[in-house]
């Protein structure tokens, strides 16, 4: 006999609003229903209401952790419509920034993690590291979590203190090293908690087309960042994090080996950091009849983004694709025949976001 | 090895690849939707999503987004009488999509497993972003 119990929307175990129906036969989970929409606010539209230098400031708002991957993606796609090429300087800054965002939603989510697996001490360990982030990132734009760095063109701000960043970034580098990755892939409780739990094979990740760590920890060798480099992510040799395993151990190692991998292409961008404008000449660039996609690389996995022109101001249609949105309905597949004591962890594991899924 | 850009011009409904700055486009109004999911499954290639747009107060743009092999292919098909063939059967990641379309343009996909509601509030009606954008936007 199978019984239903509702998750949601509103729930203390939840962080945003959206339901789950888990579908039990004792303590065996058979099936999972998952339900969203609880946080729409029609993003979308509102940028076809918006002239392009308006959207910059809407989509930002997309999500309240990879703020910055949003306007980065819309402003490539405008790009990518009037043909702008950005100056080398601002890919540049594009890629550490990202990288940043990275670090910082990685260790957010890390943070998460260790609270659900029940490793208080981990969780506050994790989120003082991430404060580090935080001021990194405070430094280069002035702000903690909508950075306003991107223009459509280039960037908005300088990088004027490449030594002080470097400094800071290898002391977030040492605590991963040292406290971060050992706990995560060693330590007994964790393990217990997330090997062989909520497996997503290989096949249901293509079918499912999960993006980012949860495919990646699913075999999946897939990373905007390598297969279609953009700023300039071409120039710093990715290297693209994979686990076979498929379970929330894998999700676990291929988010912490990647914190360390920003890491390297932090310093490696800062290092070679080129001389030169970080915008173009035109601060407000006509974009031209025409359409474009374009993907990059969020902590979550791919963002995609489509925007179609009429030659006006204000764009015809955008489209907005957020990684959580591609990820979710896998825990379907993850879930099947698991224990109900691991469905908070299993749902996490692909560290969703309910803010970008509704938009 | 497979010369993917001529299976695909030979698909029924296709028409010319178009290559742009992003990757490969090809707007084919009839387009064999569930052939071509099919066709894209076997060579492995990765469904990113699907993009509606209203192409006039009845009808809809429907482009599906995939990557092949690191290369973007971009199919733009065009409803009939506001519907087309849900794809979801072949592609479960496409469930979700075609929901929200339907949500957001009135597109019926026809076949659909469970084609409820998704992101639109209940106290609203289907096709809430049939609405213009652009310049058109402004009037």
């Amino acid at each position: 006999m199978t019984y239903t119990i509702p998750i949601g929307p509103y729930h203390p175990a939840l962080e945003e609003p959206y339901k789950i129906n888990v579908i039990c036969e004792g303590e065996n989970v058979r099936d999972v229903d998952i339900a969203i929409g609880f946080n729409f606010r029609a993003i979308e539209l509102l940028a076809q209401r918006r002239n392009y230098l308006q959207d910059i400031t809407l989509v930002e708002r997309v999500c309240g952790i990879c703020s910055n991957v949003h306007t980065m993606t819309y402003c490539m796609t405008a790009e990518t419509v009037a043909g702008i090429q950005i100056p080398a300087r601002a890919g540049y800054i594009r890629v550490i920034l990202a990288e940043l965002e990275r670090l910082h939603s990685h260790l957010l989510w890390s943070g998460v993690a260790a609270e659900l697996i029940g490793y208080q001490t981990m969780f506050m360990e994790i989120f003082a590291l991430r404060e580090t982030v935080m001021d990194v990132l405070e430094a280069i734009s002035g702000n903690r979590v909508n950075y306003a760095m991107n223009a459509i063109g280039g960037v908005n701000r300088d990088i004027t203190n490449p030594d002080d960043i470097l400094t800071a970034v290898r002391k977030i580098q040492q605590a991963i090293e040292k406290l971060v990755i050992p706990i995560f892939t060693t330590n007994a409780t964790v393990k217990a908690r997330t090997a062989g739990v909520g497996i997503l094979s290989r096949e249901d990740a293509l079918i499912y087309g999960t993006v980012g760590p949860t495919a990646r920890a699913s075999g999946l060798e897939m990373d905007v960042r390598c297969d279609q480099p953009y700023a300039a992510y071409g120039d710093l040799d990715v290297k693209c994090i994979v686990e076979q395993a498929g379970d929330v151990q894998a999700r676990v190692v291929v988010r912490a080996l990647e914190m360390l991998e920003s890491v390297r292409l932090i310093e490696k961008a800062l290092q070679n950091l080129p001389t030169g404008p970080i915008r173009i000449t035109d601060r407000f660039p006509v974009i031209p009849v025409g359409e474009a996609t374009s993907r990059a690389e969020a902590p979550r996995g791919e963002v995609f983004y489509y925007i179609t022109s009429d030659g006006s101001d204000i764009p015809l249609r955008v489209k907005i694709r957020t990684p959580t949105f591609a990820n979710m309905p896998s825990v379907r597949a993850m879930s099947k025949d698991q224990q109900l004591s691991d469905m908070p962890l299993i749902q996490a594991s692909i560290d969703p976001c309910y803010s970008c899924t509704d938009r | 090895m497979t010369d993917y850009r001529k299976s695909i011009q030979s698909w029924p409904g296709a028409t010319s690849l178009e290559q742009k700055n992003d990757g490969w486009w090809m707007t084919a109004p009839d387009l064999n939707v569930l052939e071509m999911a099919k066709q894209m499954k076997e060579w492995g290639a990765r469904f990113s999503t699907m993009t509606g747009a209203m192409i006039s107060d009845d009808e809809t743009a429907v482009i599906y987004h995939y990557c092949l092999e690191r290369v973007a292919y971009n199919f733009k098909a065009f409803t009939c009488g506001n519907q087309i063939p849900s794809i979801s059967v072949v592609l479960p990641a496409a469930e979700w999509i075609e929901r929200e379309i339907q949500d957001l343009f009135k597109v019926e996909f026809t076949g659909h497993p469970n084609p409820g509601q998704l992101i639109r509030p209940t106290q609203m009606e289907p096709g809430i972003f049939r609405q213009p954008g652009g310049a058109a936007s402004k009037n």
